[in-house]
C-alpha cells in the first residue's frame, strides 16, 4: 500500500545557531536557541509550540523529554530523534503526520549539538554496542575507519579517483564562501586536498569533517496557518525512509535511498531532472556519490563521471549540490548536522536576498544518511520539497 | 587448535554465525547461541592504514592497517591486518590474538602468513 501524501502541510522558518569549533555551551543552550530563533522567525508565541521534536547526541542522557522541562514548554506531541545524519528528513516526516492527524498543530524540530575540547572521543568510543565491541578494539575510534573502508571499495569496483572526491569537496568549499556560516570557507585547490595529511586511507584531511557545536531548526505547521501568519513556507512533494536496508551487502555500496527512489519520485510527480538543488549528507565525499547514484541523478558506479562533467556549486549552472558548504565545510555540529541540508533547501527555497542563492529556486531533493553502528550508517531518509503558496 | 579454525557465536537453532556477537539469532530470531569452531578462511574486502588512532599503544606504530574480511558463513568482521600487500578479494585467514588491554582480536594474514604475523605485531598482539 502506497504511503499517503503530505497534503496541507507547510514547513517554515529555517534557522541556524551559529556553529562555533569548541563552545563552553552545553547542547540545550543550542537547542534552545534555535527553538528562540524559530519563535523570532515566524512571531509564534512559546506557549503555540504544542509539538516538540528533537535530535542530539550530547544531550544524553537527557532526551527531548528533559528538554520540555529544560525550555519549559507543554506540548502534546515529542519525538526523539536518533538517527544521526537522517534525524532531520525523520523530524519532518514525523512532524507532517503529527499535524495531518491533528496530534498538534506547531512542531518545532531542532537539533543542536555542545562540543567541549575531548568531547567527540568520548562520543564515538561509546557510539555502539558493536562499534564499541568489534571496531573499536582495532584502534579505529569512530567513522574514519569505517567510510575509509566503504571508499575504497568504491574506488575499486567503480573506479573512482581522489580527484573524483576531491571535486565535490572544492565545490562545497567554494559554496561556504558565499555563506557566512560555514567555518571553513577558505577556498580549496585541487592541489590542497591532493596534498593533505592522511587520515585513514585512502581518506585524507578534506575528505572528513571537522566536529564542531552549533544547532539547526524549521517548523512545521498547517498550510493554512502558515498562510494567515503570512509566512513563507515550503511543501512536501514526497519523502520516504528505510533502516537497514541491503544488510546483505558486504560492504555497501549502495544505501536505503534506492529501495524508495522510484515511489519517491512518483509520489513528487516529477524526476532527478526537475530539482533545481540537491542537498544531500555529506559526512564523506564517498556517500554524496552514493546519494547521487541512489538518487537517480546518475546510474550506480557513474557519479565519478557524474561530478567530472557536472558542476556542483550554487553558481556553476549545473546541479546544485549542498549549497552552503554541506558539513564538509560548514562543519559538523552533531545530530544538526543531519538537519543542515534541509535547513539549507528551506533557506534556498524561502529567503530571498542570499548571498549563496541558486537563482529562482522552487524545487529541492533533501537525503539523509545516519547512525554507524557497525560497518554502515543503518538510516536513511530523503524528501522533495517545494516553495508553497502564491508563486510557489 | 587447527590454523584455520577461530571460535565465533553460532545459532543452536538455524546454524547462523553471528558477528558482530549477538544474544539473538540475525537470521531466525532463535535464543540459543553458542561459541562454535568456525573456517577462519576468508576474503579481503577492503582495508586502511590509520594514521591516527585514539589508541596509545598503536600510536608508535603508525600508519596501522586494519581489514575487513568476510568468512564463507557471510559475516563481516574487521582485523588487524598483517599482509605485504593487501588488495580487495585477496584470501586471507583469520587468527585470534590478544591485545595490551587483555582483549581477544582478530589478526588477518595471508595463507601462511602467521609466523610473520607473530614477529611484526609483537608486542602489540601476542599469539597463544
Amino acid at each position: 500500500m502506497a504511503a499517503r501524501g503530505f497534503d496541507g502541510v507547510a514547513v517554515v522558518a529555517p534557522v541556524t545557531v551559529p556553529y562555533a569549533r569548541y563552545s563552553e555551551h552545553g547542547p540545550q543552550w543550542f537547542l534552545g536557541s534555535a527553538l528562540a530563533g524559530l519563535l523570532r522567525a515566524s512571531g509564534l508565541r512559546k506557549e503555540d509550540v504544542d509539538g516538540l521534536a528533537a535530535a542530539s547526541f550530547t544531550l544524553a542522557p537527557d532526551t527531548v523529554v528533559a528538554l520540555t522541562e529544560y525550555l519549559g514548554i507543554s506540548p502534546r506531541f515529542i519525538e526523539h530523534l536518533p538517527m544521526g545524519g537522517a534525524s532531520g528528513v525523520v523530524a519532518l516526516r514525523r512532524a507532517a503526520r503529527a499535524v495531518q492527524a491533528g496530534d498538534a498543530e506547531i512542531v518545532a524540530c531542532i537539533a543542536g549539538d555542545a562540543s567541549r575540547k575531548g568531547g567527540f572521543a568520548d562520543l564515538v568510543s561509546n557510539f555502539s554496542h558493536f562499534s564499541r565491541e568489534c571496531v573499536h578494539p582495532y584502534g579505529a575510534g569512530g567513522p574514519n575507519t569505517v567510510f575509509a573502508m566503504i571508499t575504497r571499495h568504491y574506488m575499486d569496483r567503480f573506479g573512482a579517483t581522489r580527484e573524483d572526491f576531491g571535486r565535490i569537496c572544492i565545490a562545497q568549499r567554494h559554496n561556504a564562501g558565499a555563506f557566512e556560516g560555514a567555518l571553513l570557507r577558505a577556498p580549496l585547490t585541487m592541489e590542497q586536498y591532493l596534498a593533505a595529511r592522511p587520515v585513514a586511507e585512502p581518506l585524507h584531511l578534506y575528505d572528513c569533517v571537522m566536529p564542531c557545536a552549533g544547532g539547526e531548526g524549521f517548523l512545521v505547521m498547517p498550510e493554512d496557518r502558515a498562510r494567515s501568519l503570512g509566512l513563507p513556507y515550503a511543501v512536501i512533494r514526497a519523502s520516504g525512509e528505510r533502516h537497514n536496508a541491503f544488510f546483505e551487502d558486504p560492504v555497501p555500496e549502495r544505501g536505503g535511498w534506492a529501495a524508495y527512489r522510484d515511489a519517491l519520485y512518483e509520489a513528487a510527480g516529477c524526476g532527478p531532472e526537475d530539482m533545481d538543488l540537491v542537498e544531500v549528507y555529506d559526512d564523506y565525499p564517498v556517500i554524496v556519490m552514493m546519494q547521487l547514484e541512489d538518487l537517480g541523478f546518475c546510474a550506480k558506479g557513474e557519479a565519478p563521471a557524474f561530478v567530472r562533467r557536472t558542476p556542483l556549486t550554487y553558481d556553476g549552472g549545473g546541479l546544485p549540490l549542498n549549497t552552503c558548504g554541506g558539513q564538509l565545510s560548514a562543519g559538523q555540529a552533531g545530530a544538526a548536522g543531519g538537519f543542515i541540508g534541509l535547513v539549507e533547501a528551506l533557506r534556498q527555497l524561502l529567503v530571498p536576498g542570499l548571498k549563496h542563492a541558486v537563482p529562482g529556486a522552487r524545487r529541492a531533493l533533501v537525503s539523509g544518511y545516519g547512525m554507524v553502528n557497525y560497518d554502515r550508517c543503518l538510516c536513511t531518509a530523503a524528501a522533495i520539497l517545494e516553495k508553497g503558496g502564491p508563486g510557489g | 587448535m587447527a590454523e584455520a579454525q577461530i571460535i565465533l557465536p553460532r545459532c543452536q537453532d538455524c546454524g547462523a554465525v553471528q558477528y558482530p556477537p549477538r544474544e539473538v539469532c540475525r537470521r531466525c530470531l532463535g535464543a540459543s547461541i553458542a561459541p562454535a569452531e568456525v573456517d577462519a578462511r576468508g576474503e579481503l574486502l577492503s582495508w586502511t592504514a590509520l594514521h591516527v588512532s585514539h589508541e596509545p599503544a598503536l600510536r608508535d606504530h603508525l600508519p596501522w592497517r586494519i581489514g575487513l574480511v568476510k568468512l564463507g558463513d557471510g559475516v563481516v568482521l574487521y582485523a588487524h591486518l598483517c599482509m605485504a600487500e593487501p588488495r580487495a578479494g585477496a584470501p586471507v585467514s583469520l587468527h585470534t590474538g590478544r591485545d595490551l588491554h587483555g582483549r581477544d582480536v582478530f589478526v588477518a594474514v595471508e595463507p601462511g602468513g602467521l609466523e610473520r604475523a607473530r614477529t611484526a605485531l609483537r608486542p602489540l598482539i601476542e599469539f597463544s
